[in-house]
């Protein structure tokens, strides 16, 4: 919203506000539900690999309902090139943005931003972001964890207009389609964003009719000064202090050989209400894909942050604007700077640093900060390519989200099964088997929760994802970079590590064989991929856990009662006739009662 | 065949042929979307034919410009069902229909006031309003807000500039003149 041009204050009635407040939170879940059901590509469709928000005119993000933290977090740093690259932006532009060197997340997530304006004055900022399927690059996928940089990787869209009086240049997408394996579905993703966008403006427009600009404006500022005030009370509930904390992205052969390690610190100053997070102590670039863009580093530390505080705090500019990130030009875990490749910048090493935000907290003891969650692209969420032989051949590419890694516990609460990784924070959606098997010729043989895996504690992280999936005559393409495998996540306050991530693949003749963490993989017609994602780290000590809670994870065929008794000391009963078993408290009083080892 | 298939049903049920309709749709989509929408159609004289693919392809984008804002005039369409809703209607069911208010003579009273909380704007507090009660207003009765009409299942509040007439069933018919004074 415009308000360089006119100042305005707030101080709505709290009713009208909260009203308002839900029709730009309805407005954001209308936009979702466009591109979920008018894509075309089943990351975007199925996964819901998507993410729409409302920001002012002078990018102060309004409003993320339901978006993927690591997409929207920081979307103010993807619109604010907009204005300082045009200064002829009118009614019924769009403009795509997928640069990193533009303010971008990585090169897959094309940004489209459409100005609304409303008699003549420019207010808003509808956006919709969407994973394409294909970007391009050079080999078969959007996680590109060798590519170097820029040159290596799929196609950019540094702020690009692709219509103009709500016309599309046809110019522009001709581009975008010769340089994508699958340019239908590409074209049809595009214009469910344009859909959105449009959908965002009309709802706008009728918002302003009904209520008056004065009031929308008045709204924004009371929003955001509401969330600013939220926001300094729970960090003033803090303790005061520095607290730093280190962890480390997996060896990548030829990139990084020791892997990539991660300092975070964060300063919280409860009586100002703010927490500066500080990561200009860290590695420069390195050459492969794995680099941070300026946007998903503001993002990755505003977003282990929120995790930190009350849930019911509105994530938007009041409350983002009470975090400072400091960070370093050139730096891995920075601002990554021409032409440093960035593929993987909204997940792998930005699952680490997220990852780092959430556990630094629990250097206050508890019931402060969350164990090490899992981070991304196991097999399981691999991108597949090949040619589809019951599609006469046709190019197929897509991203499958069907075994993917899990959370960690924090106080009070295991860790989330199907969390996906702290950059989408449980926001990405399991595929449904029958969708993806109904669009690509392969089956998914198994998919299930994997016993034992979990970082054991007082509470224990989610338990891993296994299974297995393969292509049906033809061979298939496999891409996926499981970080984890070699570093798993740590527990924190006593709790224990989960058990790493593996992958792996069956032979036609059977014989099951590991394969390399980062790897272009040929499936063969006749042979199997099998994934093994990583479980969550436990918080606090394993024997302080309730011993009915250890039943239940027995119970529900995620800890073997070897584990419950050797690891929690917890003795079960035979099961009953339901199947179940419960605590033998008598016998489980004797194995607490040892010495601890 | 549908539709005989429906008319059958409707005449197993003993549905006069003169309250018999057929809407009819189908469900599509666009390549490789995964949701369908509805479109209704009429049906030409003689069935579908090649030649009325174009009539249907072009009411589908137009429902998909309706719903999602884009439409996509190049891609495929893929006609996934055929639907026939059956509509009999019960004999005398639109018989509320011959029951009508009597004409309002002069202007509408109420029968009575009573404290409202009201909020317009940013002002709110208690304010007597009138109350009207419907059965006795007639049609072509006019109200003026700020006030209440009570009905049997209802309670109708009329902020200030909001003005109803009664129509003939009973309806309140109400124009927002907001930009009145």
């Amino acid at each position: 919203m415009n308000t360089t041009k006119k100042q305005v204050s707030g101080n709505l009635d709290p009713f009208l506000m909260s009203v308002l407040k839900s029709r730009f939170e309805s407005i954001v879940r209308e936009m979702t539900l466009v591109v979920t059901k008018a894509s075309r590509s089943a990351v975007i469709k199925n996964a819901k690999d998507l993410s729409r928000a409302i920001l002012t005119y002078d990018h102060r993000l309004v409003t993320t309902e339901g978006a993927l933290p690591i997409h929207v977090t920081s979307m103010d740093v993807a619109t604010r090139p907009l204005t300082e690259l045009f200064d002829d932006i009118k009614q019924g532009d769009m403009f795509v943005n997928s640069s990193i060197f533009t303010g971008g997340t990585h090169h897959a997530d094309l940004i489209l931003s459409m100005p609304v304006f409303f008699d003549g004055e420019p207010l808003f900022w509808a956006v919709a972001l969407s994973h394409h399927a294909d970007t391009g690059a050079p080999e078969p996928s959007t996680y590109l964890p060798y590519a170097k940089n820029i040159y290596e990787e799929g196609m950019h869209w540094p702020c690009v207009r692709i219509a103009e009086n709500y016309k599309e240049k046809q110019d522009i997408l001709r581009m975008g389609m010769l340089k994508n394996r699958v340019p239908d579905l590409w074209l049809g993703d595009v214009r469910a964003q344009m859909g959105a966008v449009r959908t965002c403006e009309k709802r706008l427009i009728e918002l302003c009719e009904k209520y008056g600009v004065d009031t929308l404006q008045r709204f924004v500022e009371d929003w955001f000064d509401y969330a600013a005030r939220r926001a300094k009370a729970e960090i003033g509930k803090l303790p005061a202090g520095a607290y730093e904390y280190r962890i480390s992205h997996d060896p990548v052969p030829g990139v990084a050989d020791a892997g990539i390690p991660i300092n975070l610190k964060i300063i919280v100053d409860p009586d100002a209400g703010e927490i500066t997070v500080d990561l200009r102590d860290n590695i420069d670039c390195v050459p492969g894909g794995l680099n941070l863009s300026e946007n998903t580093t503001n993002g990755a530390c505003r977003i282990g942050v929120f995790n930190n505080l009350d849930a019911s705090l509105p994530h938007c500019h009041g409350s983002a604007n009470q975090i400072k990130v400091l960070m370093r030009e050139g730096s891995a875990i920075g601002k990554a700077i021409y032409p440093a490749g960035t593929s993987v910048a909204t997940t792998n090493v930005n699952d680490r640093l997220t990852t780092a935000g959430n556990a630094v907290f629990s250097q206050m003891g508890k019931p402060y900060g969350q164990a090490e969650g899992g981070p991304h692209l196991p097999v399981g969420m691999a991108v597949i390519s090949g040619k589809d032989p019951f599609k006469k051949e046709q190019v197929y590419i897509n991203q499958i989200f069907v075994g993917y890694a899990v959370g960690g516990a924090n106080h009070r609460h295991d860790g989330w099964l199907t969390y996906c990784g702290p950059a989408n924070g449980g926001l990405i959606t399991l595929d449904s088997i029958e969708v993806d098997e109904s669009m690509y010729p392969f089956i998914i043989e198994s998919r299930e929760v994997r016993p034992d895996s979990q970082g054991y504690g007082e509470f224990e992280g989610a338990p891993g994802v296994q299974g297995a999936y393969y292509p049906i005559d033809h061979g298939m393409t496999i891409m996926y970079a499981a970080d984890a495998t070699t570093f798993p996540p740590r527990g924190v306050l006593g709790g224990k590590d989960a058990a790493p991530t593996a992958s792996q693949k069956m032979l036609a003749n059977g014989q099951v064989v590991d394969l390399p963490a980062f790897n272009q993989e040929l499936c063969k017609d006749g042979e199997k991929m099998m994934f093994l994602s990583c479980g969550g780290g436990g918080y606090g000590d394993p024997l302080d856990r309730d011993p009915a809670r250890v039943a239940t994870s027995v119970n529900a065929g995620w800890l073997t009662a070897e584990k419950a008794h050797d690891v929690y000391r917890v003795a079960l009963n035979a099961a009953d006739g339901s199947g179940l078993r419960s605590v033998d408290d008598v016998a489980t009083r004797s194995l607490r009662n040892r010495p601890k080892d | 065949m549908l539709i005989g298939e429906a008319r059958d049903f409707l005449n197993g049920a003993n549905v006069d042929p003169a309250n018999q309709t057929f809407e009819l749709s189908f469900l599509g989509r666009y390549e490789y979307q995964s949701c369908d929408i509805e479109v209704p159609f009429d049906l030409p004289a003689g069935g579908i034919k090649p030649a009325h693919i174009d009539d249907l392809r072009e009411r589908f984008h137009k429902i998909h410009e309706r719903i999602y804002s884009i439409r996509n005039n190049d891609d495929l369409i893929e006609f996934t069902r055929w639907n026939v809703r059956a509509i009999g209607k019960r004999p005398h069911q639109d018989i509320w229909r011959n029951f009508k208010l009597r004409a309002r003579d002069g202007p509408a009273k109420p029968k009575g006031m009573r404290k409202a909380y009201v909020q317009e704007n940013l002002k709110c507090g208690y304010i007597d309003l009138p109350v009207y009660e419907l059965t006795s207003l007639g049609a072509g009765a006019i109200v003026k807000g700020p006030s209440l009409i009570e009905a049997e299942t209802y309670t109708a509040f009329l902020p200030a500039h909001h003005d109803v007439e009664v129509d003939a069933y009973g309806n309140l018919l109400v124009d927002k003149n907001l930009n009145r004074g």
